[in-house]
């Protein structure tokens, strides 16, 4: 007991067994104690995040920086107040500056990044050569572009989907489809490695049947 | 017959899902693991960097998502070790470092001679994502003054003559969502022309092949498949091999249950007929 009960790693063991259970307790029914594991988790995750900010952040960044007189620092310090502005209906307008600024900010770089790595990178993707490759690569590129044209096509709305917009339409909905299985298949996936997550936390670390 | 199945209580269900995964993992049966190809490339883009090499180990994940991030955090960390690259870590999710210093802590004991400062550090989290991601392609000093421990970076070996990305030979990211590997590619790798990997969770994996398709990540690592690859390529199995028998069974069991709902579905529809 180096560090008193807090550092007990059988204690937290237990404690992660129990809380665990706990939340698992939902799928037989809705019940208290699977709200109080709920509400200690919100209440932890967000103390945890509060006190790492302050120490991380606003701490190094500000506190310490005011304590060495760098004055300039109060500037960022004021706009940070202003935001807790918004808590008072009367002062709450004082946050739009703040806001004005991360907005501003936010898009400027995240407009030019966007355009070069979600538009620009992804169309000189699309654009692969359907012949002179072998079959299977001259077949999966009329694929991608097939899919690509017939989905955009789907989200477009200024024609009526009839005759042969409805069929190209038709082929964008099952291209759509398509991603949407196996969006779903890797959501299915990602819960199951949760469940076998917590799993081997129990059974390994908490009732010790599987090393 | 038919009635009971349709109507039939959802807990059953659950049962038989938990039953999938705790069988194969008191009794395990050794399903063979094949390596994709998105995984082999993330495998290739740390082994072909020489040895001495800084990379950039982002967290960008907590707790949450331990299940299938953190086995690759291992396999990947072991493999620069293996490699004897550099490692920078960092998060920018509040307990991204906490969980790159727990990874670490697993496999210490087999690199005893590892040093903090010279073979690895952790600079720790800094909020912001893509702001940080940006200044660190101005002057990394800017973006972490200090390491995880208050130390000014200067002081320690492996950080003394960082500059921006230039300065690494690759960037990793296990990313659980943003920020994460879509913020490294847009502002570090398509900006700066690092070399960035990414891991992520199955979730996220539909969002993030775009990117490798694309060759803006030099690979993928997906989900805890994607783990259990890597711990394969690196030569030390760990949680995610030994998980991917309880995936597998616990797949076939959902599959089964869809194909039972929609044989009862249509036969519901062209009985009535």
């Amino acid at each position: 007991m180096e560090h008193g009960i807090f550092y007990n790693e059988t204690a937290g063991v237990w404690i992660g067994a129990l809380l665990t259970l706990a939340i698992f307790s939902f799928l037989y029914k809705d019940n208290i104690v699977y709200r109080l594991a709920e509400y200690i988790f919100i209440g932890v995750a967000n103390g945890y995040l509060l006190t790492i900010t302050y120490f991380n952040q606003v701490k190094p960044n500000l506190v310490d920086k005011l304590a060495e007189h760098n004055w300039w620092y109060l500037i960022p310090g004021i706009l940070g107040l202003m935001m807790v502005a918004r808590l008072n209906k009367d002062f709450a307008w004082l946050s739009r500056w703040p806001m004005a600024y991360i907005v501003g900010l936010g898009s400027g770089l995240a407009i030019t990044a966007s355009v070069q790595t979600d538009i620009m990178a992804q169309i000189y993707d699309t654009l692969k050569p359907i012949m002179g490759g072998d079959f299977i690569t001259n077949l999966q590129n009329l694929i991608l572009i097939a899919g690509v044209l017939t989905s955009l096509f789907y989200f477009f709305f200024s024609v009526e989907h009839k005759g042969i917009y409805k069929n190209v339409s038709f082929v964008g909905i099952c291209f759509l489809m398509i991603m949407l299985g196996g969006s779903f298949g890797n959501t299915v996936m990602a819960r199951i490695s949760l469940l076998i997550g917590r799993m081997q936390f129990l059974m390994e670390r908490w009732l010790h049947v599987i090393s | 017959m038919w009635e009971k199945i349709k109507n039939l209580d959802k807990r059953i269900i659950y049962l038989c899902v938990a039953l999938s995964v705790i069988i194969p993992m008191l009794n395990p049966i050794g399903l063979p693991i094949v390596i994709t190809e998105e995984t082999r490339r993330a495998f290739q883009a740390v082994d072909n960097l020489p040895p001495g090499s800084r990379v950039l180990f982002s967290a960008d994940y907590d707790p949450g998502s331990e299940a299938e991030l953190f086995p690759m955090n291992i396999a990947i960390l072991r493999h620069c070790f293996q490699k004897k690259l550099r490692v920078v870590m960092t998060g920018l999710w509040p307990q991204g470092p906490a969980e790159m210093n727990k990874a670490f802590g697993e496999i210490k004991k087999d690199y005893p001679t590892l040093t903090y400062g010279t073979d690895y550090v952790n600079v720790g989290y800094k909020a912001g994502g893509l702001v940080v991601v940006n200044s660190i392609g101005s002057d990394f000093t800017i973006a972490f003054p200090k390491d995880q421990a208050g130390t000014d970076i200067r002081e320690l070996p492996i950080l003394q003559d960082v500059k921006n990305y230039s300065s690494f030979g690759l960037v990793i990211s296990l990313s659980a969502g943003s920020s994460g590997g879509v913020v490294w590619v847009a502002y570090g790798g398509t900006k700066y022309h690092v070399d960035v990997i990414t891991g992520c969770t199955a979730v996220s994996a539909t969002e993030f092949y775009p990117y490798y398709s694309s060759g803006q990540f030099k690979g993928l690592i997906n989900g805890l498949a994607g783990a259990a690859e890597y711990e394969k390529m690196v030569g030390a199995p760990g949680k995610g091999i030994r998980g991917m028998d309880a995936q597998s069974m616990s797949h076939l069991v959902i599959i089964g249950f869809i194909i039972l709902g929609n044989v009862i579905y249509l036969t519901e529809k062209y009985g009535k007929k």
